[in-house]
């Protein structure tokens, strides 16, 4: 395969405006939007006009000179990237004339850089020297002294890429790659003329600075000032593959470009349709992980957890899981064993670990760990517009007049739609923010929220049906949308319900701790402002009322009429990269793929003449039951892939006394991760550079990951799987993906037109993509909702059991930061932990004034549950009374403190709310210390014998 | 309700989520509550959680509301499970398991 950049077609794509226009450039005549520059219009018609400050991912800015053009009829050289095309416009872009010019541009700029081409990092990748080249520079005469920028220092602080100023152009690019792509406007260019330079923040360093190290003005450097670390490492690429990113649901696809078998670095692919070439630190730069030392690689079993690891054969491993699983079913019956899919994994296994269970293991005991994050979703959405998903498309958000954000952090956790969100929000879309936290959306460059309804954790429901309160009383809702799509009768219990006088802003403001007048204003604004887009995270589902805030959330859309079209919707912003194809592959215990309960006969009769076996018409456990039937003693086995169940679930104590009360848990991971610790069968599992499948992301598009490089742990996830299974007697026969994906296609009708060569020919696929939307579905519930009418549900406030009093007098919520992703074991395991090295807790200043804390204190956090000990981050972010971690450290165990409690539908642990004391404290609890002595034993392999 | 949830049983959490559910159904009005409770359990609990809650129910019908017991009586009522080795679970310990507190 040979190695070729993206075009750079020089400026961005013109705003559509429907119109066209005709001109002549280099005697062709070419045909293209209105507004289209002349640069863009020659690159596009095959031709291409020498340029350096001008690129397509930002808008053109008209300095350099050296992209200049002669127009006929018009005096001067106009620069072609500044300049729209217009109709019957003559250009020429070669001329004698012109090409003088640009040398002479050029010979400026080259008198001031340094000419180590040979030994540079961006040799042969470089655009100065193709231009150079392009412009046909064979002299400088003004020599090369004139370079003040010269042999100044690298800064080589961040750990992914150097900046070094002597190689700078000053073209700016970073600079509006930062402020129009990234949004966090952490660039300047200091000074003027030949004292110019780039500056991040003031003169900080770029890691001390506001960079987020998203990586967009790397790739948007022309030179090697700004260049990876490992491109200088290894050398420059010479092959590319588009994959798709495996961190969170926004699912970003990159060329992977490779030297050999070496991944030299991740370039976010221009004509990705979910990024549109925009990454985040993740996915750009964190994927050292795949080749940690730390990763596993061949497959262990032990008797007992007490014991050390014993390295073995994967046919004796796959032997020994098949042979206790159905030892197992043997002794306690049929439904005593089951497995847990991976939102990280693909489609096609995750397809594949739910059929090994219901058609190997002969039960529904199959659960995800969306059941730990966005199970309310799939409970409410399903319930009131009849299907388990986001309504739009992520391009949707540039159509919003009024973006609603509710218990989500994008810019942490979702950083690539963030920053499209941001771009909307600069053009002049209000933003509403509903959380908590002071998160950063609220307040940021360029951008500021217009009302932060900051309300008390756990009050969710009484705020939104308040907001209802305001539209419904004050005569804001869309009663033509209303009689047209949804049922109205249903529609009038509800706005009686919402209506009452308990439910006002006025009533619920001493509940939620936010001024009534806030709270009318932001419903004014949703309901009148234009196209209202609801936005929502695990702030809304990780509680006790989870599935009710999804449909009052879903409630509110309805009534506003903010559906079925594109800027409005609801959209879940899913945690990990593939947790809507986890969902929709039939991961959870009572449906099958494509969200069919198990007890429809219809549905499972299809199944059962596919795998030729009856299936249970039962639904399974989720995953706390599995638990608390392990601890009761009918539930023996699990086969867990892609998770750490131990320390993303809640209640730790729970969750390690379910699993030591098992007889064989079965771990399919990366790495020993915490759960491993109660396991007695370890498979090594491959990360997505070294496999092919698909994700699906937060809106619904179905992506190809391309297998990059051989699995260094001999087989692909899904052929591990395939193992067991045939080990077990199912008798597969995959080859390929390919082949599981047709099979998904065949018993799943919204995913009936989802084929792999469709894949390759379009790029994506939004599901559903069937005969009635062969070309997949951007926007759902256009002409109707999915079930019918969509449905009005009356949700009543019913308030947590977790109580703060007085030996538990604060509220503690947590959450999650860029750098990090979930668990971290994968971000753990990269340069990441530059920016995170530990889980915090903040608070705010008057509580840590009343416990005489200070700022980086050691302090005891206890709830019900347990305690833990970490350190203090003493901050305004969080309210009074409110107190926030992340979870990324095993060794702080956040949940170690949240409890049991659940949303009252799915189960979803509410760990947005548990009551909590905190107190000074000298360093690491005992529990701390007793389970790092444990999980260091458990983590033992016993050095490998002579060979057997 | 426990104070210290980390130590809630089976049992314990069984009769909790089905009160739980019921609180959040309740503004259907009963009889609606009743039908929704019996349709969630039946939809959504494993088989041996439906054994667990009919048990409760039978052996100490104090623990449930009217409305929750009026519910699992109608979701014991419904459809049987059909019988793919479904019970089987209880072959070793027998309902003691279950029930232990
Ligand atoms: S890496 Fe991203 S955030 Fe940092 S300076 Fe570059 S564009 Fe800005
Ligand atoms: S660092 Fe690169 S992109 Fe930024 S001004 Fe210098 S040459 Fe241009
Ligand atoms: S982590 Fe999410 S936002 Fe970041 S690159 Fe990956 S998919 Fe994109
Ligand atoms: S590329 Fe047009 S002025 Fe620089």
């Amino acid at each position: 395969m040979s190695f070729s950049r993206e075009t750079d077609h020089g400026t961005p794509a013109a705003i559509a405006t429907g119109k066209s226009v005709t001109l002549t450039i280099d005697g062709q005549s070419v045909t293209l939007p209105e507004g289209t520059s002349i640069m863009r219009a020659a690159s596009l018609s095959g031709g291409s006009i020498p340029k350096l400050c001008a690129t397509d991912s930002v808008e053109s800015f008209g300095s350099c000179r050296l992209c200049l053009v002669e127009v006929e009829g018009r005096n001067g050289y106009p620069a072609s990237c500044t300049t729209p095309i217009a109709d019957g416009m003559v250009v020429r872009t070669q001329t004698e004339r012109l090409k003088k010019l640009r040398r002479g541009v050029m010979e400026l700029y080259i008198s001031d850089h340094p000419l180590d081409c040979l030994t540079c990092g961006a040799n042969g990748d470089c655009e100065l020297q193709d231009q150079a080249g392009a412009v046909g520079l064979r002299d400088v005469r003004y020599g090369y002294d004139g370079a003040t920028n010269m042999g100044q220092a690298k800064d080589q602080s961040n750990p992914y890429f150097d900046f070094d100023p002597s190689k700078c152009i000053v073209c700016s690019r970073c600079v509006r790659a930062c402020d129009e792509v990234q949004g966090t406007f952490a660039l300047t260019i200091e000074g003027m003329g030949f004292d110019s330079k780039v500056s991040a923040s003031q003169g900080e360093g770029f890691l001390g600075s506001e960079c987020v190290s998203c990586g967009a003005c790397v790739q948007a450097c022309p030179t090697a000032s700004l260049i990876e670390k490992k491109v200088v490492e290894v050398g420059t690429p010479d092959r590319a593959v588009v994959t798709t990113c495996a961190y969170c649901g926004v699912g970003c696809t990159f060329r992977a470009e490779m030297r050999g078998e070496e991944l030299v670095r991740m370039v976010p692919w221009k004509d990705g349709k979910a990024n549109r070439g925009h990454s985040c630190v993740k996915g750009r730069f964190a994927w050292g992980y795949a080749q940690h030392q730390d990763r596993i690689l061949n497959p262990m079993i032990r008797a007992s957890v007490d014991q050390p690891w014993r390295e073995v054969s994967w046919d004796e491993a796959i032997a020994h899981t098949a042979s206790e699983f159905r030892r197992i079913q043997a002794k306690y019956g049929t439904r005593s064993i089951g497995g847990i899919t991976s939102s990280r994994c693909t489609n096609e296994e995750t397809f594949l670990v739910q059929k090994l269970i219901r058609q190997g293991f002969g039960n529904n005991n199959v659960d995800t760990c969306a059941r730990v994050c966005h199970s309310p979703t799939g409970y409410g959405l399903s319930q009131t517009f009849g299907t388990s998903a986001g309504t739009q498309d992520f391009d949707s958000v540039m159509q919003a007049d009024v973006i609603l954000v509710i218990g989500a952090n994008p810019t942490d956790g979702h950083p690539v739609f963030a920053s499209r969100m941001k771009r909307r929000l600069r053009q002049g879309a209000k933003l509403i923010v509903m959380d908590p936290r002071r998160t950063d959306l609220v307040k940021s460059p360029h951008v500021e929220a217009e009302h932060h309804l900051p309300l008390r954790p756990g009050t969710n429901v009484a705020m939104l049906t308040a907001m209802a309160h305001v539209i419904v009383t004050e005569k804001l809702y869309d009663e033509a949308f209303i009689r047209e799509r949804c049922d109205w009768d249903e529609f009038a219990d509800w706005a009686e319900f919402v209506s009452q006088p308990a439910r006002s802003p006025e009533a619920i403001e001493p509940l939620t701790g936010v001024k009534a007048d806030e709270v009318r204003a932001a419903a004014r604004l949703y309901a009148t402002g234009g196209n209202g887009a609801i936005y929502y995270g695990l702030g809304v589902t990780e509680h006790s009322q989870g599935s009710s805030t999804v449909m009052a959330i879903a409630n509110l859309a309805m009534a506003t009429g903010n559906v079925g079209r594109e800027g409005v919707g609801v959209n879940p912003l899913r945690g990990q990269n593939n947790v809507q194809g986890a969902c929709d592959m039939g991961s959870f215990p009572h449906e099958f793929s494509g969200y069919r309960h198990v007890s429809d006969d219809a549905t499972r009769q299809l199944f059962e003449a596919a795998w030729g076996v009856a299936l249970d018409a039962e639904p399974g456990l989720r995953i706390p039951n599995m638990l608390d039937a392990a601890t009761d003693g009918t539930f023996k086995g699990l086969f867990v892939q892609g998770e750490d169940i131990l320390q993303s679930d809640p209640n730790t104590h729970h969750v390690a006394a379910g699993l030591a009360a098992m007889e064989c848990v079965v771990v399919q991971d990366l790495f020993l991760n915490e759960t491993a610790n109660y396991a007695h069968v370890f498979l090594p599992g491959s990360t997505f550079l070294e496999k092919d499948g698909t994700f699906t992301n937060a809106e619904r598009r179905i992506q190809r990951v391309r297998k990059v490089m051989a699995p260094l742990n001999g087989h692909a996830d899904w052929e591990i799987v395939q193992l067991v299974a045939n080990a077990m007697g199912l008798g597969w026969t995959y080859d390929h993906p390919a082949q599981i994906m047709d099979e998904i296609a065949a018993l799943t009708p919204t995913f009936a037109g989802v084929h792999y060569d469709r894949l390759e020919a379009e790029g994506s696929l939004q599901w559903p993509a069937n005969d009635a939307a062969p070309d997949g579905t951007p926007t759902m519930h256009i002409d109707g909702f999915v079930r019918g009418k969509g449905k009005f549900v009356v949700t009543d406030y019913v308030p947590t059991d977790e109580k703060t009093g007085p030996r538990f007098p604060l509220l503690l919520t947590t959450g999650r930061i860029l750098s990090h992703y979930n668990v971290g074991a994968q971000t753990r395991r990269t340069a990441n932990t530059a920016w995170h090295p530990e889980d915090r807790l903040e608070m705010h200043p008057s509580d840590a004034e009343n416990r005489g804390l200070n700022d980086g204190d050691w302090v005891t956090l206890r709830s019900r549950a347990g305690e833990t000990t970490l350190r203090a981050l003493v901050t305004e972010r969080v309210a009074p009374g409110v107190v926030y971690t992340t979870f990324h450290h095993p060794e702080t165990q956040a949940n170690v403190i949240t409890t049991d409690y659940s949303d009252w539908a799915t189960n979803c642990p509410e760990y947005k709310v548990t009551a909590v004391q905190v107190m000074a404290s000298n360093g690491p609890s005992d529990w701390q210390q007793g389970y790092a002595e444990q999980a260091r034993n458990s983590r033992r392999i016993a050095p490998l014998e002579a060979a057997e | 309700m426990s104070d210290d949830t980390s130590v809630m049983s089976t049992r314990d959490r069984l009769v909790y989520m089905a009160h739980q559910i019921a609180r959040n159904l309740a503004t259907m009005g009963e009889e609606k509550a009743v039908a929704a409770l019996a349709e969630h359990l039946t939809r959504f609990w494993d088989p041996r959680m439906k054994a667990q809650i009919v048990a409760i129910a039978l052996n100490q019908p104090d623990r449930l509301s009217p409305s929750v017991a009026a519910a699992v009586a109608r979701m014991a009522q419904g459809k049987p499970a059909p019988d793919v080795d479904a019970t089987q679970f209880n072959a070793v310990d027998e309902t003691g398991h279950c029930d232990a507190g």
